[in-house]
């Protein structure tokens, strides 16, 4: 399986090596994450949200960007599975020695590198432009401490790690639907109908803390509330292991849904 | 070596294939043990396609089993596939890679070394210039001749072609025919192919076998598979009457026109000196009788009971 694992990885960055969007999707990402920050920063200079804090300002922007980054894990999901079947590059494939199960998890393995390179890059362009005009100081009311720097520091960060761990699990997810469907478009359009279901579903309380949407959202949200010093809407440690754990079952119970039917998927055309 | 030699390559028994109701596939037997070039014919949905897919594991079976080198395909897809080399009727690349690079990928999905015989394999194929160029770039001839190298990769004991000359010009036909023997009996390779040519499969082939409604029919060599009774050729001055004469005559099987002053007769009751007198008696100036063998064409109409626009 390691092996088989390392196969298909060392093809699929050789195959990325040769298409243009390895190189365009991630100027464009960058891109977009520093417009997402200057809109952010200007709506706080003109006191329209928020305060100018380096740690409200990237968390602000970060959960603005997080929507996108669960679209491009949409998409390249939807490309890297359904695109093959599109394309019948799956059968030089699957009529080589590497096992249907390591061909998908290898797959999966890409796209989520590739969404966690991205995410990395605007983490750090947004982080970085922000320490650079508001600084990442400690919240201070009056002369009363409300959080540190450092701690807050290490809540971004988890908070980043949290959100990778989310995107993951939106990529397995997604990989369900590209499995069955033979091209990418109708992959995309599927996963987005069911996306709009569960935001549906999000108004009902008893629902919110299974659902992908909220796994992916909700640690930037804590973040924007305890950089700006408001009650938080969960205890860290609460919304550390049900985030962990939801989107742990997401990937778990997803691989297996994908797996099983990509192993079961006869290519008839 | 006698023992490679006799040992099976693909073994495929009692296959059978139903798409809902629709039976593809009913008891196909197939043994192939010694190098050679074996052909695989038959009508447009027969179930070749269906056969070879199941056979690469991207189909599976209702019943039967197929096994390639002694392994179990369905039950050890990724072991069995160490062993076969596969060209299918649309290959497919990836188009922003050149040539080199999609054999290159090829090549490490089956966990070879980065550049591993891909020059050579090019080479071979008449594509060591254009190797560099995008596949996007590539004429529909130039990726059948990639998805030969593509087959050839890893130097596999089974080899399946889809109709590899489809789409060639004559000069790829022409390689493609010299290459089929070479790799079958100086490199010990199993080949199967199908082809919608008769007088490229007669030429490369050992033995062939026919399918027809998903069953195969027959099987053998050409001279195994033709009668006895040769084929009856005519050049005379008026066709069409000699047409309205023998066909009012039994024992005419069949009678196509080849040419302007030809006629092709298929008749296991009367030879060719029977026929000749027949013509000569009712006016008809003959100018050339040919007895000849069944040729595979012949066989093939016969035996899967279609005409040439069926195909």
């Amino acid at each position: 399986m390691i092996n088989d694992l390392k196969k298909v990885l060392s093809a699929e960055l050789f195959k990325a090596r040769g298409r243009k969007s390895t190189y365009i999707v991630p100027a464009i990402t960058v891109a977009g994450s520093i417009i997402i920050f200057f809109a952010v920063s200007y709506a706080v200079r003109r006191d329209w949200i928020g305060l100018a804090s380096g740690f409200y300002i990237s968390s602000v922007s970060m959960g603005w960007i997080v929507n996108i980054m669960a679209f491009l894990a949409v998409i390249t999901t939807c490309f890297e599975i359904s695109g093959e079947f599109a394309m019948g590059t799956v059968k030089p494939a699957w009529t080589r020695p590497v096992s249907r199960r390591s061909w998908y998890f290898g797959k999966l393995l890409a796209c989520s590198a590739a969404i966690t390179v991205l995410f990395l890059l605007s983490f750090i362009a947004v982080a970085a432009l922000a320490g650079m005009k508001f600084g990442f100081n400690d919240l201070m009311e009056k002369e009363y401490l409300v959080h540190s720097s450092a701690g807050m520091w290490g809540r971004l960060l988890a908070v980043a790690l949290l959100t990778i761990w989310s995107l993951w699990a939106t990529v397995a997810a997604t990989s369900v639907f590209a499995v069955f469907f033979n091209r990418p478009g109708s992959a995309m359009a599927t996963v987005m109908a069911v996306s709009f279901a569960l935001t549906l579903l999000a108004m009902f309380p008893v629902a919110r803390p299974v659902l992908l949407t909220t796994c992916l959202t909700q640690p930037f949200e804590q973040m924007t509330s305890m950089s700006k010093g408001l009650p938080l809407p969960l205890e860290w440690g609460t919304l550390i292991w049900r985030t962990a754990a939801c989107a742990g079952v997401w990937i778990v119970v997803t691989l297996f849904a994908g797996s099983t039917a990509l192993v079961k998927k006869e290519i008839t055309f | 070596m006698a023992d490679a030699i006799e040992k099976e390559i693909l073994g495929v028994a009692g296959l059978g294939k139903r798409f809902g109701r629709v039976e593809a596939l009913r008891g196909i037997d197939i043994s192939l043990s010694r190098p050679g070039v074996y052909g695989f014919l038959g009508p447009n949905g027969a179930g070749k396609t269906t056969t070879f897919k199941i056979i690469a594991g991207l189909l599976r079976p209702t019943s039967g089993s197929v096994s390639i080198c002694g392994i179990d395909v369905h039950e050890n897809t990724r072991e069995a596939m160490r062993n076969i080399g596969i060209l299918f009727d649309a290959p497919a690349y990836y188009p922003y890679l050149s040539g080199r690079d999609n054999l290159e990928v090829f090549a490490r999905w089956s966990g070879r070394k980065a550049g591993d015989g891909i020059g050579e394999l090019l080479e071979k194929v008449g594509l060591a210039k254009a190797g560099t160029k995008k596949v996007g770039e590539y004429s529909w001839g130039m990726k059948r001749r990639l998805g030969i190298a593509a087959a050839l990769l890893g130097d596999p004991p089974l080899i399946i072609m889809d109709e590899p000359t489809n789409g060639l010009d004559p000069a790829g036909i022409a390689e493609i025919r010299r290459l089929l023997p070479e790799l079958a009996y100086r490199l010990g390779r199993v080949i199967l192919f199908s082809s919608h040519r008769m007088d490229e499969v007669d030429q490369v082939c050992d033995r062939m076998m026919i399918i027809k409604g998903g069953e195969i029919i027959a099987s053998g060599t050409t001279d195994e598979l033709s009668r006895a009774e040769p084929v009856v050729e005519i050049v005379c001055s008026d066709t069409d009457r000699a047409a309205r004469i023998l066909s009012g005559t039994s024992g005419i099987e069949k009678m196509d026109r080849t040419g302007p002053d030809r006629l092709r007769i298929l008749t296991p009751g009367m030879r060719a000196a029977a026929i000749n007198s027949l013509l000569i008696e009712a006016g008809v100036e003959v100018r050339q009788v040919m007895e000849s063998k069944e040729s595979l064409e012949d066989i093939f109409f016969r035996l899967t009971g279609t005409g040439q626009d069926d195909q």
